[in-house]
């Protein structure tokens, strides 16, 4: 599953904000510690802000 | 002549409300329920049929004695963020409407999460409520290693969660996980906890009775992901599509039947139900 890597300072900005209509960006890291948002909310930023990459989820932190 | 009790019939220029054969009421004009007259003004839902299925399933509950039980539904119509995030119950005051986030899938059939970034904050902490039902209308495989349909989390023995992982439906109400296998995942579900017993009812058949431990999460419920000491879970998204999402008071094995039979209807009337 692709995604959309962003920077921190970024991320810091987008946190809180609403990309549509009641509903909020929500950037999150993944394994490598990089911040990324999903490509729905990609769509509402500028290109030159993300790259493409392939989502790689942080390992599980509690199992059930 | 006068199948539809939603139509309105005139005389002249005059609304006619009631008709008489003799002394017999033949026709009555159908009335909205006044909870459902306040969520399609909040929501601006427009379509007959979810108006029509709304009215339906608020009287039934009403009918039989559940309605105020439910301490938050979240019917999920109309397919945008604005109007899924509503809470039926109207004395709630909109304390429960779900704050959204990430890159969910908004349509008529509910919400979908991407299993990446996508949760509600429904901002409900069951301070007083032991069960709740939730309708899935997919039966999609997670990438998620650990996929959350919905909980909270203080501590293993303080949490309030749903997870389905393969053919297992995991929950803890509030203490030890109890697994209840499946067939799909795509189904009606319901949890109910008294004293120190819990069940689980899957499509109005009980599928386990047993005995948990532990105390109410203190956090609010998130959805499609578990609030984690107020943090995401980030193993937890969920690419489940949520239907009608009820929690509510524990309920009696004859009353959880009732409950899901009216959601089951509910749901077909929208033409949604999968199960």
């Amino acid at each position: 599953m692709n995604v959309a890597k962003i920077t921190q300072e970024k991320a810091e900005e987008l946190q809180g904000q609403e990309y549509q209509d009641g509903i909020f960006f929500s950037p999150i890291k993944d394994k490598n510690g990089d911040f990324v948002i999903s490509l729905v909310e990609a769509q509402f930023i500028p290109i030159a802000d993300f790259e493409v990459v392939e989502y790689e989820p942080i390992e599980s932190e509690i199992h059930l | 002549m006068f199948a539809n009790k939603n139509s309105k019939v005139y005389f002249q220029n005059t609304e006619i409300k009631k008709i008489y054969l003799g002394s017999n009421l033949i026709w009555q004009r159908d009335v909205w329920d006044t909870d459902v007259a306040t969520f399609i003004s909040k929501t601006g839902i427009t379509s007959d049929i979810e108006k029509n299925a709304l009215n339906t399933c608020v009287k039934a509950l009403k009918s039989a004695g559940l309605y105020t039980k439910i301490k938050v539904f979240y019917p999920m119509v109309g397919g945008t963020a604005i109007t899924t995030k509503y809470d039926l119950i109207s004395t709630n005051n909109n304390a429960y409407n779900i704050d959204w986030y990430g890159g969910l899938t908004f349509s008529n059939l509910g919400v979908k999460g991407n299993g990446t970034n996508a949760y509600g904050n429904s901002k409900y902490v069951p301070s007083s409520s032991n069960a709740f039902t939730v309708s899935i209308g997919t039966n999609i495989s997670e990438t998620a290693s650990d996929p959350i349909i919905l909980g909270a989390f203080n501590s293993s023995n303080q949490a309030l969660l749903m997870q389905i992982k393969g053919v297992n439906c995991n929950v803890r109400l509030h203490g030890d996980v109890k697994t209840a296998s499946i067939v799909s995942i795509n189904n009606i579900y319901t949890f109910n906890r008294v004293g120190n017993l819990m069940n689980m009812f899957f499509n109005s058949a009980k599928k386990l009775e047993t005995t948990t431990n532990g105390s109410i999460p203190t956090n609010s419920i998130y959805l499609l992901n578990l609030n984690l000491n107020n943090t995401n879970y980030s193993s937890g998204y969920s690419q489940q599509r949520i239907q009608s999402t009820l929690f509510h008071e524990s309920l009696t094995d004859t009353e959880t039947i009732t409950l899901q039979t009216i959601i089951n209807q509910f749901e077909n009337d929208l033409g949604r139900k999968t199960w």
